[in-house]
């Protein structure tokens, strides 16, 4: 197997597949570039608060990365039954 | 008066039926319970004092006419202010939504009115419904009935449907559960509350916290009274495509009174060995009373809830920006501080992230399938802690500081992940006499067999009928 790349474990359809490189920590400047990109005017003091709550966040993701998600599909918003 | 107030939303009805209570004096007892009381609790947002009223007055004449009536004929109920009502104000909790009245009702608000329940009005909440506290800087902070003494938080985000079904300023209420906004304030106010399958009733006409993630519920004072309310609420809706075209069980008729042969798993790892000392305690003592009553219990886990956190956030975060995006921009100062904070994250998840959180709660939703093939119903507490003061920023779990909103979410949001039913119902209270609620989880459309188990359990205790000390 190359470098990199993941056993698909028990999936009958899934590639292996590159592991995730871990994203750059994020600091304050990106999120403010970020947040222009978006059009959200954030002040000086936004920034100092929603930077830690972002990273939160990101460290809540993060969680998700070993899950076993082989043929898993994102879970469909209506359920017709 | 005061005991009428008191009466289940069953005997009520049955009342009004007899003609042994006007729904006008109903309705009144109401009203000037909520005139003496509300001043303090800040439970309701708007109360529909006239057109609760009219309708009540509507309701007598049919009584007298020997029309056919619903089942909750004359009962008064209060609206989470997030259900839009036709010429009311709805404003979600917020300020951005102060004056924005509704052309149209919410399809379980006109469900609820058909099946003759009277609306008093609408109901203080979390803004937006965006936080587990019930805090609120635009209405006020609704104060839970049981410590008249301390301002303690009643639970969000449906905290004013916790502080009027508490303290009978309203028979039952409309709540709605993202991540346990139902299932908290009912167990910080002592109350029974069910958040249904999602898919069970519709989301139409209500303001969206997260679509996939949001459930519309009743908060009563007894599994029997949740039965009767959810029956009148559910179903299949054309408004809303997520509702399923089930059909919709006669839950009153579940209520057998009887748990023996039902095999209950027991949460422990992951929920109850962290709860609280009094937690812990109420809610092995309620297994033993279901144990007790000849159902069998055996320890269960669910190894994928490690990542209901992970998957709650993508979701909720993504789904909420999405929808107040435009006033995020336009109005941001408009919202309280704790909301515009916790909602501008969700700026910054990505497509990919959003999606792994979506196929994530697959692999949740598989494991609780699993699991409950092989019990019945699933037993967790609700809760770590009882009410927290207002302005509190850590509970405290025996003796050790840990984050609020985190702690208040913790064992309930595992559920709207999932999507299977789940119910909050008093087990017992603290020394310092704050109320103490377990869950009861049952299959996904199985919410009759929740319903059972919590009445039955009811049937044999006591906590869901006592009152908070309001002096009246």
């Amino acid at each position: 197997m190359p470098p990199g790349l993941v056993k698909a474990g028990a999936s009958r359809y899934s590639p292996p597949m590159p592991s995730p490189e871990a994203p750059s920590p994020l600091t304050r400047d990106a999120l403010r570039i970020l947040a222009r990109a978006q059009g959200l005017a954030l002040s000086e003091a936004d920034l100092d608060t929603v930077l830690p709550l972002v990273r939160a966040t990101r460290a809540l993701l993060d969680e998700l990365t070993d899950a076993p998600l082989a043929d898993v599909e994102p879970t469909p918003l209506y359920q017709m039954e | 008066m005061v005991d009428l107030v008191w009466a289940s939303m069953g005997e009520m009805a049955q009342l009004v039926a007899t003609k042994a209570v006007s729904p006008v004096e109903l309705v009144r007892a109401h009203l000037d319970r909520i005139a003496a009381l509300d001043g303090k609790l800040r439970a309701f947002i708007t109360v529909m004092a006239d057109s609760a009223l009219e309708a009540a007055r509507a309701a007598e004449a049919a009584v007298i006419r020997r029309e056919p009536i619903g089942s909750l004929h004359g009962v008064p109920v209060g609206l989470k202010d997030l259900y839009c009502t036709k010429g009311v104000r709805t404003t979600g909790g917020s300020k951005i939504l102060g004056d924005w009245v509704p052309g149209e009702d919410a399809t379980v608000v006109t469900r609820l009115a058909a099946a003759g329940g009277v609306l008093l009005g609408k109901l203080n909440m979390h803004e937006f419904a965006y936080g587990p506290e019930g805090l609120n800087v635009h209405y006020g902070t609704s104060w839970n009935p049981w410590d008249p003494a301390v301002h303690r938080f009643c639970g969000g985000s449906s905290s004013g449907s916790g502080a009027a079904v508490a303290a009978a300023l309203c028979a039952g209420a409309l709540g709605s559960d993202t991540g346990g906004s139902i299932r908290i304030p009912s167990s910080l106010c002592g109350l029974t509350g069910i958040k249904p399958t999602y898919g069970r009733v519709s989301r139409a006409g209500a303001l969206p916290l997260a679509w996939s993630l949001d459930h519309v519920g009743p908060m009563c004072r007894s599994a029997a009274d949740c039965a009767l309310m959810l029956r009148a609420m559910a179903g299949h809706d054309p408004r809303d495509p997520s509702t399923s075209a089930r059909p919709v069980p006669d839950y009153a008729a579940a209520l057998t009174g009887r748990v023996r042969g039902l095999r209950v798993g027991l949460l422990r790892r992951s929920f109850l060995e962290s709860a609280g000392g009094p937690q812990r305690e109420a809610v092995e003592q309620a297994v033993r009373t279901l144990e007790a009553e000849g159902a069998s219990v055996r320890e269960v886990a669910l190894e994928r809830m490690k990542y209901a956190a992970g998957a709650a956030a993508a979701v909720i975060s993504v789904e909420a920006y999405a929808y107040h995006e435009p006033w995020l921009k336009a109005r941001g100062a408009d919202y309280g501080g704790d909301v515009r904070e916790r909602l501008l994250p969700g700026a910054f998840v990505s497509g990919a992230d959003y999606l792994r959180g979506q196929r994530v709660r697959g692999l949740i939703r598989a494991e609780m399938d699993r699991v409950l093939a092989d019990v019945d119903v699933l037993i967790a507490p609700t809760l770590p802690v009882a009410a927290p003061p207002v302005g509190a920023g850590d509970v405290d779990i025996d003796g050790r500081p840990h984050p609020m909103r985190a702690s208040l979410i913790r064992y309930t949001r595992p559920f709207n992940v999932s999507g299977h039913p789940a119910a909050s119902v008093p087990c017992g209270f603290t020394a310092g006499g704050l109320p103490i609620g377990m869950q009861v989880i049952g299959r996904s459309f199985d919410e009759a067999t929740v319903l059972q188990v919590a009445d039955a359990y009811q049937r044999v205790t006591d906590w869901h009928t006592r009152r908070p000390p309001l002096g009246s």
